[in-house]
């Protein structure tokens, strides 16, 4: 096996699984199927009426390179219409999977690709059944974002526990407070919630001024900590 | 069944237990649930019922089929040092489910928790498991099996972003039938043994876990299995599945109803270890007991639970507590097929009232520098009986196998009686095995010593056991071990002789 082959089966991109809910609240279709011979099932989420997979993930269970050639496809899939996606050819997926492009990412060629045929046609054959489902009732609660697609500033932000966050966000809040409103405001700071939501109460501050404390607070925590930080003002 | 002929009165060896009774046994409740059950009775008609109730594919029909058919042809085995009355096959009912709700044509939730009778979900918080998945421990994930079904599985998305595949057999077969076709029954055969042959014509609900190759499962595992159904007999199915250089740590623990009658549970859960896999299950084990004074109902726990370390350097690991059931059946056993792969055994197993246990391990050696160590504590406390047998069998190609076993028991009280029977079949010259027993008893000296410093009886017992049980205490996870802990202690209450 590969070296890239062997990355991709040690740390797959796009691991994992959708549920109807996750389709019904992205308001796409579900396309979900398994090959008979029990090396993968895929999930697509596809966008109607263009047949655009939206979104791609796979489970697999088969042979150990099994896990490499779905992690491979998933990525090539994602972006394309569904039936371009079928359409996809071994010969494509094993490329993203080789060292150098001389040399073939398994010792038995595309042996270990068969199976994708066999996931191509049952997922197209799926097509005239997929429909969107309703959206879910009430609101859904917020899900962190799953750690292979996390980026380098959520490595850094998302992992700290929620005292550090605080912490963190404190000690942003006294700086900008004192270096750019320069008196003596303070800053109540609860959160952050979800990650990323911060409320924050001025004392001392003229209640005019307290917007654009916290717009000034937000470019900073933006810049300094995670740029999806947001904060709202307490009045 | 009927209940068995015990004696009327039997206080044990030592005190009477009526008054602690409800307190020792607070999981003794039914809950009131609408179910589809099916009329009691085996044979060919109900094992198709059952598969077709399931929805189940036809490779799984067949495999209920052809174990049924082996069924037939079995005796049930007598081997054991249990006694109880013959079990009549055909006044239980072999599948009972509660029913979902019925849609009423609100807006979907896609939350499978609004499909459960909340009364269902209230039992489970009783039982201290909660679906609510912001209410429980992040480090957990749980599924919950109520009679012949699995209600809930909590943080699944969790575990696919990982790759993990955690869910109710019936969904396992659903979604990935042909993962369940390639494992189903390759560690324990359908026709393995009698009650093994039965769990395989008439499974129900079960746990299905697979954990892709090079993946630590972020998560423990934990499924809890609760009988409600007092008429049927609950028969799961477990199989786990850890692929080349995996990891996972899995927890099971059960409670039932008190009930006149005897129920049977006979389950089965198969392990699979590959290339550098490691699987730890747990278990503690707390089914109704019976009737401490006059042995009446109970639950009869006949269980088949089997590992195979198929690959290199892989290990399993099982730890058990043992502190309900009238009757335990239990050999928790690896089978060491790759080479200088690993098999650990550690067992308490606690025996009062009229309980019987007879219950331990088997090892077989058959790759080459294969190691196994079974640690096993058996205590038995008023007319109960507690029984170690083990096995470890060496297999000519074995080369440099090595075994390690200590089996203590320890009796508190006068008319329990504990039994070892190990059996040693060693057919390499090369290995190294074993054996270390010992039996005591809790002294009137060592009793005499904590209470010449002010502690009562029952904090001195508490205390001896906790010792006598630390070795196997301490590789339990920290949530059962303190659990276990505080089991073994209050089963104890009131076995001062």
């Amino acid at each position: 096996m590969s070296a890239a082959s062997e990355a991709r089966l040690r740390r797959p991109r796009t691991r994992g699984a959708f549920m109807p809910l996750d389709a019904a609240s992205r308001q796409l279709a579900l396309l979900s199927v398994a090959n008979p011979g029990g090396d993968a099932r895929l999930y697509w989420l596809v966008e109607l009426p263009a047949l655009t997979v939206s979104d791609t993930r796979f489970l697999a269970f088969g042979a150990l390179s099994g896990h490499a050639v779905m992690d491979a496809f998933s990525e090539l899939a994602r972006g394309r219409t569904v039936a371009d996606a079928c359409r996809l050819t071994a010969e494509q997926v094993e490329s993203l999977l080789r060292d150098d492009p001389a040399t073939p990412a398994f010792p038995d060629g595309l042996k270990p690709l068969a199976f994708l045929r066999e996931l191509q046609d049952l997922a197209e054959a799926e097509v005239p059944q997929l429909a969107l489902l309703p959206r879910p009732a009430g609101t859904v609660a917020y899900q962190r974002k799953r750690q292979a697609d996390w980026s380098a500033e959520d490595r850094s932000w998302l992992p700290l526990s929620l005292l550090k966050k605080a912490a963190a966000v404190e000690a942003v809040c006294a700086r900008v407070l004192r270096e750019r409103l320069g008196h003596q405001a303070a800053a109540i700071v609860d959160g952050p919630h979800d990650d990323y939501q911060v409320t924050i109460r001025f004392t001392g501050l003229e209640a005019e001024q307290a917007p654009t404390a916290g717009a000034l607070i937000q470019d900073d925590l933006r810049s300094s900590l995670h740029s999806q930080l947001t904060v709202t003002v307490d009045a | 069944m009927s209940a068995p002929d015990q004696p009327a009165s039997g206080a044990g060896g030592a005190g009477g237990f009526s008054a602690a009774d409800a307190e020792a046994y607070k999981y003794g409740f039914t809950t009131a649930v609408e179910a589809v059950t099916l009329g009691r009775g085996l044979n060919e008609e109900v094992i198709r019922a059952i598969s077709r109730a399931r929805g189940e594919p036809e490779f799984l029909l067949r495999f209920r089929l052809k174990a049924y058919a082996v069924f037939t042809t079995l005796e049930e085995p007598r081997w054991a040092r249990v006694e109880y009355p013959a079990i009549d096959y055909q006044a239980i009912a072999y599948y009972s489910a509660p029913k979902a709700r019925a849609e009423d044509g609100r807006q979907p939730t896609y939350n499978s928790l609004d499909e459960i009778d909340p009364e269902i979900l209230r039992t489970f918080e009783k039982l201290g498991i909660s679906a609510d998945e912001t209410k429980r421990l992040n480090n957990v994930a749980v599924d919950a099996v109520f009679d012949s079904t699995s209600v809930f599985t909590t943080n699944q998305a969790k575990l696919y972003d990982a790759g993990v595949i955690f869910c109710s057999f019936n969904e396992a077969v659903k979604h990935y039938p042909a993962l369940v076709e390639r494992w189903l029954g390759t560690v324990v055969p359908l026709a393995d043994n009698y009650f093994a042959a039965l769990n395989s014509a008439v499974f129900s609900d079960g746990s299905f876990v697979y954990i892709p190759p090079y993946t630590r499962c972020p998560l423990e595992l934990s499924t809890y299995f609760r009988i409600n159904n007092t008429d049927s007999g609950q028969f799961e199915r477990t199989l786990i599945i850890a692929d080349v250089g995996s990891h996972v740590s899995y927890l099971e623990g059960c409670t039932a109803p008190k009930a006149s009658k005897h129920q049977l549970h006979a389950a089965v859960v198969e392990l699979v270890a590959l290339d550098d896999a490691e699987i730890k299950y747990s278990t503690v084990q707390n089914w109704y007991a019976g009737d401490p004074q006059t042995g009446e109902g109970g639950v009869y726990n006949f269980v088949t639970k089997r590992g195979a370390c198929r690959g290199r350097r892989s290990k399993i690991s099982w730890t058990q507590v043992e502190t309900g059931s009238a009757i335990t059946w239990k050999y928790p056993s690896c089978i060491l097929i790759g080479d200088d792969s690993v098999g650990e055994f550690y067992s308490v197993a606690l025996t009062n009232g009229h309980m019987q246990a007879d219950t331990g391990t088997k090892m077989v050696h058959i790759g080459a520098n294969t190691r196994s160590t079974i640690i096993s504590k058996g205590i038995a406390a008023d007319v109960s009986s507690n029984v170690y047998r083990g096995l470890v069998k060496v297999f000519p190609k074995a080369e440099g196998a090595r075994n390690y076993t200590q089996c203590d028991s320890m009796l508190v009280g006068k008319r329990c009686t504990a039994h070892t029977y190990p059996y040693i079949d060693v057919q390499n010259p090369s290995a190294q095995v074993e054996h270390e027993a010992s039996t005591s008893k809790i002294s009137e000296e060592q009793l005499f010593y904590f209470r010449s410093r002010g502690i009562n009886a029952e904090e001195a017992i508490a205390a001896i056991v906790s010792g006598f049980c630390k070795d196997v205490l301490a590789v339990l996870p920290l949530e059962f071990a303190a659990e276990a802990h505080k089991l073994l202690t209050l089963k104890l209450e009131h076995s001062v002789g």
